[in-house]
């Protein structure tokens, strides 16, 4: 299966499957099983194994919209743990710190998008004093705000994807996925819920699916505090010259000697 | 919105990647005994001799096509020269604006007279280029540009009104104004034009304007009745919007939206190395910024490479213009912060007069270029929101 049918398998399942309503009432105490049995079936727990161990041997690049995917749609399952932990032959609880804050960064990303959708969607439909709320310069220039937000993250959350694999994942970029993706979550939560108003602060709405994920995975594996410290190490002890340097380091698709 | 899905990871060329080397052997003895505090001018710094050094190693219009004195390479090419001027602190200012935006549009819209008389000589850092778009009433609201080329009824044109915050055009030979060339400001957006306008010729006058860190960058130029030939005219007559817009492009993306406080942040990282200056907080304080930085980087590039396909991703130059000097700007507070925060500990003289500087010339990174306003506005549009 290439990493194009893969998405496509999964966001057509997840659209099927991992409804808002789904997604609230496992939130809400009912058992996963059931879903958990129907993810089961599309075979993609061993996706990141490599085909000589059976499995579909993808790569990490390819799997990052995948993962963005099932943060989209909220899955209220540890999908993306359990295939990286059976890529490394670990158990889920086992996996290393900059494992699951690499996971953690892609399911931010894609709910980050997924809570940007809708607001961008509500302020469109939304009428008060006779115009759509997306009008008012206010609302403009907290979405465009947001806007900036969700889009560094996800090019953050990217850069630890590309040209790496699982088993030589660098910690550097795990921090600066985990870091962004953290501190833009913070800010993509709390302008979705300005925009929508008491609405979306509603049980009813769907929002909260969202926007407690995105405070809850910030919490996970590391806050943006966190990865600040790591990467502040990296750059004033385990470097020296230019922070540029670091950078091409940290955001080249390929490994780049130093002039 | 297509700005998240279309900008991936790039990778900069290796036969461009290769240039890093020797532009860097090169600034660092250029450089060698050019304090901090001065560094951080960035692309402030003026020095035409520095300019002409460069040009004598090939390294202005390095995109353009040889026979206009450029060497036919690549975006990511500039990208990297760039990069590397902007982290040495190397005083760029005096071809900065000819050699981002004014060649290029002579390249791309200018006749192949004005190619061949304006770019050799910009290439070889000798023909220094201002930007006329501003006007003391046409601010972000540039469509209302009142300054008027009237023909003059033998083929030229004549030329009165003022320009403003025009950078640097006390020592420019040329500035690319955009002008109302018919119809009157009802009209917004027709009926403008863009001129070449000598800034030698009768009737033109330069008046330099101190800025809040004490140095004269910016000037008003005023034009009374200043002749233009035919040829003055760049492009096509009553298109001046749309290549105006098709320039903001180049200059809202580049490393300069990014590493305007790299020198300062360089500089305070070197003290955090030190014994005294360590900090574990500071240093967390670093952390974040690099955090910011790395993928303001990566976007940066991605544009590159649209800019460098024929694209014109506005929004996404929007997104990265506003992110990126907002980062700039918070570099400053922040660095400012953790020295005043230890206030039993004597930072170096030469970080406290460089951030000194910054505080002072940080309050235009969201103006220049379009303001943080004029583009979170862009950027709204390209939601849909307008």
């Amino acid at each position: 299966m290439s990493d194009h049918l893969m998405l496509d398998a999964a966001t057509a399942w997840l659209r099927q499957e991992c409804t808002a309503a789904v997604v609230r009432a496992i939130d809400a105490g009912a058992s996963p099983d059931a879903l958990a049995a129907s993810f089961a079936q599309l075979g993609f727990d061993d996706a990141l194994r490599a085909e000589a161990d059976g499995g579909l041997g993808l790569g990490l690049d390819e799997i990052f919209p995948v993962f963005e995917a099932f943060g989209a749609h909220a899955l209220p399952l540890p999908a993306a743990e359990r295939m990286v932990a059976r890529a490394l032959g670990v158990a889920p609880p086992d996996l290393p710190l900059a494992h699951r804050a690499l996971v953690c960064a892609a399911l931010l990303a894609g709910a980050m998008r997924a809570v940007f959708d809708r607001s961008l969607a509500y302020a469109n439909d939304r009428v008060q004093f006779g115009r759509p709320l997306g009008k008012f310069q206010a609302i403009q220039h907290q979405l465009a705000v947001m806007a900036e937000e969700v889009f560094a993250a996800r090019m953050a959350a990217r850069l630890a994807y590309v040209a790496a694999d699982l088993r030589h994942i660098d910690p550097r970029r795990v921090a600066v996925a985990k870091a962004r993706t953290s501190e833009a979550a913070v800010e993509v939560a709390a302008i979705a819920h300005a925009v929508h108003g008491a609405i979306g602060f509603t049980h009813e709405s769907d929002l909260s699916l969202f926007t407690l994920r995105l405070h809850r995975w910030r919490q996970s594996a590391g806050s943006e505090s966190y990865w600040h410290a790591e990467l502040g190490r990296a750059l004033v002890h385990d470097h020296a010259g230019p922070t540029l340097d670091l950078l091409r380091a940290l955001t080249e698709t390929l490994a780049v000697p130093t002039p | 919105m297509t700005a998240f899905d279309t900008l991936a990871p790039t990778r900069i060329p290796p036969e461009d990647e290769a240039l890093r080397g020797a532009v860097r052997a090169f600034l660092r003895e250029a450089l060698r005994d050019r304090p901090a505090h001065e560094r951080a001018q960035s692309w402030a710094g003026y020095s035409p001799a520095f300019s002409r050094a460069l040009g004598e190693r090939g390294w202005l219009g390095i995109t353009w096509p040889k026979a206009y004195g450029g060497a036919q390479r690549s975006a990511f090419a500039r990208y990297v020269l760039v990069e590397e001027f902007l982290n040495a602190g190397a005083p760029v200012g005096s071809h900065w604006i000819a050699d981002r935006q004014s060649g290029p549009l002579i390249l791309k819209f200018g006749t192949e007279a004005q190619r061949r008389a304006y770019l050799p000589p910009i290439a070889r850092g000798e023909s220094f280029f201002c930007i006329g778009m501003s006007e003391p009433n046409a601010g972000s609201d540039l469509a209302s540009v009142r300054t008027r080329a009237t023909p003059d009824g033998h083929g030229g044109w004549r030329l009165n009104g003022q320009k403003i915050w025009t950078t640097n055009a006390h020592h420019c030979d040329h500035m690319i104004a955009l002008v109302r060339s018919s119809g009157d400001a009802a009209d917004r957006q027709k009926g403008l034009s863009q001129f070449i306008v000598d800034l030698r010729s009768p009737g033109v006058t330069v008046r330099p304007i101190t800025d809040m860190s004490g140095a004269d960058h910016f000037c008003e130029v005023f034009f009374d009745d200043v002749p233009l030939s035919a040829d003055a005219l760049i492009g096509n007559e009553g298109q001046g919007w749309e290549q105006v817009t098709a320039e903001l492009a180049f200059e809202r993306s580049g490393p300069e939206r990014i590493f305007s406080s790299i020198v300062l942040f360089d500089n305070w990282l070197a003290w955090l190395r030190t014994p005294q200056g360590a900090s574990p907080e500071a240093e967390r304080r670093a952390g974040r910024i690099l955090s910011q930085l790395a993928p303001l980087r990566a976007l940066s590039i991605a544009v590159t490479e649209r800019l460098s396909l024929g694209e014109s991703p506005v929004v996404e130059a929007a997104l990265v213009k506003d992110l990126g000097t907002t980062l700039e700007q918070r570099i400053a507070t922040v660095i400012a912060d953790d020295l005043a925060s230890r206030p039993d500990v004597q930072p170096p003289a030469e970080l406290l007069l460089t951030l000194d500087h910054i505080i002072r010339v940080a309050p235009c990174y969201s103006l220049r270029g379009g303001t943080r306003e004029i583009l979170r506005g862009m950027i709204a549009r390209g939601l849909g929101l307008r």
